[in-house]
């Protein structure tokens, strides 16, 4: 539906570049696939919206060229985005503040309660996700606008790994301590063991953790027929 | 059925667009929609438990590349709208039929995803005749089909609640005690799946 959605962002800028008919035709362009990392999107949009509106003040072979790079460009910009964005948003962002909505749970649940925990949970889950993105997604449409043909160039500048790097290092860190308190809390020695035989399973071959808790139960359900958990 | 349940269904079947089909700002995380359905519920606690485990379990799996994991958003609604519905089913089987509904969601939504490619023809046959392509209308009516198969989905979970009661009523003891087993140790499943997508390389 990235598709559909890229003509929808597109229809009111195509329409003031080139005027109702045309900018149908010029839609015709954005139509057909089109898949990124919905993050990074806004930036193929915003170069995409500048090289159109530069075609549409061209003429003839200039104008046809000008359609040419800009459609080869949106379609290798897409591609390389995605695996960005998904590392930096998906694999970076998400976890930690998965992460930091745990610590603000416990937290809030030793300053006051479960309420005051829950709701420090799902403010930093939403917010600490929410605001980051968001901000992203608006700055980056006009960056994509002002990069324009030099999004390439200008994107190599950015460091990436770094940020990502950070991001997960941050979010390992606060882990290590979210298990260290938690483990706290009760048994350590088994819930050592537990935490650490659940993660050399997850380097099982196609482990998930829906998977890792149905073969618990399995287990659970042979232990407690041999009388085991009794 | 009290109209709170239908309405926390509601709100659960809108949220899910979060997930890949608009926005995607964290409404839906579970963590988010969790305690929020617990409190809407009447207990805010088990939202928070059920919230957590969704959400980090679903850590370890990255919605990229057109994959589509299973729906933790679905699965924390469905898991609340067990136990804190009329059906009242213990946790311990509330918990994994959440997680079925889950997957059986991402199946809905592959056949959902592929029903697209028609809207996305219709728009380009439209367009090649030079008219306007009415993208308002064939989004949002993907969007409604959507939350409308979401809802519908969890419904059929509320509808399967009381059967689930009764089968867990009469599940022999080593299973109940089995399922209690997963349930107990699904905190350390959820922490080093948190400590794991820190290490998955997407």
């Amino acid at each position: 539906m990235q598709g559909l959605g890229l003509m929808f962002a597109l229809e009111p800028w195509l329409r003031r570049c080139w005027g109702a008919a045309e900018g149908r035709r010029a839609l015709l362009r954005h139509d057909g696939y089109f898949n990124t990392n919905p993050f990074m999107a806004p930036l193929v949009v915003g170069t995409a919206c500048a090289l159109e509106e530069a075609a549409s003040q061209q003429r003839g072979e200039t104008r046809e060229a000008a359609l040419k790079r800009m459609g080869a460009l949106k379609a290798a910009a897409a591609q390389s985005l995605a695996g960005v964005g998904d590392a930096l948003f998906w694999g970076a962002l998400r976890p930690l503040t998965a992460a930091l909505g745990l610590l603000a749970l416990v937290a809030g649940m030793l300053a006051s309660g479960p309420r005051l925990g829950a709701r420090g949970m799902a403010a930093i889950a939403l917010c600490g996700f929410a605001g980051p993105t968001l901000w992203w997604r608006w700055k980056s449409l006009s960056l994509g606008y002002e990069w324009r043909e030099r999004l390439a160039l200008k994107l190599k500048d950015v460091p990436w790994q770094a940020l990502i790097r950070r991001a997960r290092y941050a979010g390992a860190a606060l882990t290590a301590v979210l298990a260290v308190v938690w483990l706290a809390q009760g048994r350590a020695l088994p819930g050592t063991l537990a935490l650490g035989l659940y993660l050399l399973a997850f380097r099982l071959p196609a482990a998930t953790p829906a998977r890792l808790y149905a073969a618990t139960c399995a287990l659970g359900v042979l232990a407690a027929a041999a009388g085991w958990t009794r | 059925m009290n109209g709170v349940v239908w309405a926390a269904a509601a709100v659960a079947a809108v949220a899910e667009l979060d997930v890949a089909s608009v926005a995607q700002i964290g409404v839906s995380r579970p963590m988010v929609l969790g305690p929020a359905m617990g409190a809407g519920l009447g207990d805010v606690s088990i939202g928070v438990v059920l919230g957590v485990f969704a959400e980090l379990f679903d850590l370890a799996e990255t919605p990229v590349g057109g994959r589509l994991p299973l729906n933790a958003t679905v699965a924390v609604a469905a898991a609340l709208l067990l136990f804190l519905g009329p059906a009242a089913v213990p946790v311990e089987a509330a918990f994994p039929a959440g997680l079925l509904a889950g997957a059986i969601h991402a199946q809905l939504e592959t056949v959902l995803r592929e029903r697209r490619a028609a809207a996305a023809a219709r728009v380009s046959a439209r367009l090649a005749q030079d008219k306007p392509p009415r993208l308002a209308r064939e989004l949002s009516r993907e969007l409604l089909l959507q939350a409308g198969a979401t809802f519908a989905l969890l419904a059929g979970v509320l509808a399967c609640g009381g059967t689930l009661s009764t089968l867990w009523a009469a599940a022999p003891a080593a299973a109940r005690e089995g399922l209690s087993v997963g349930l107990g140790l699904a905190p350390f499943l959820a922490l080093a799946s948190l400590a794991h997508s820190f290490r998955v390389v997407s």
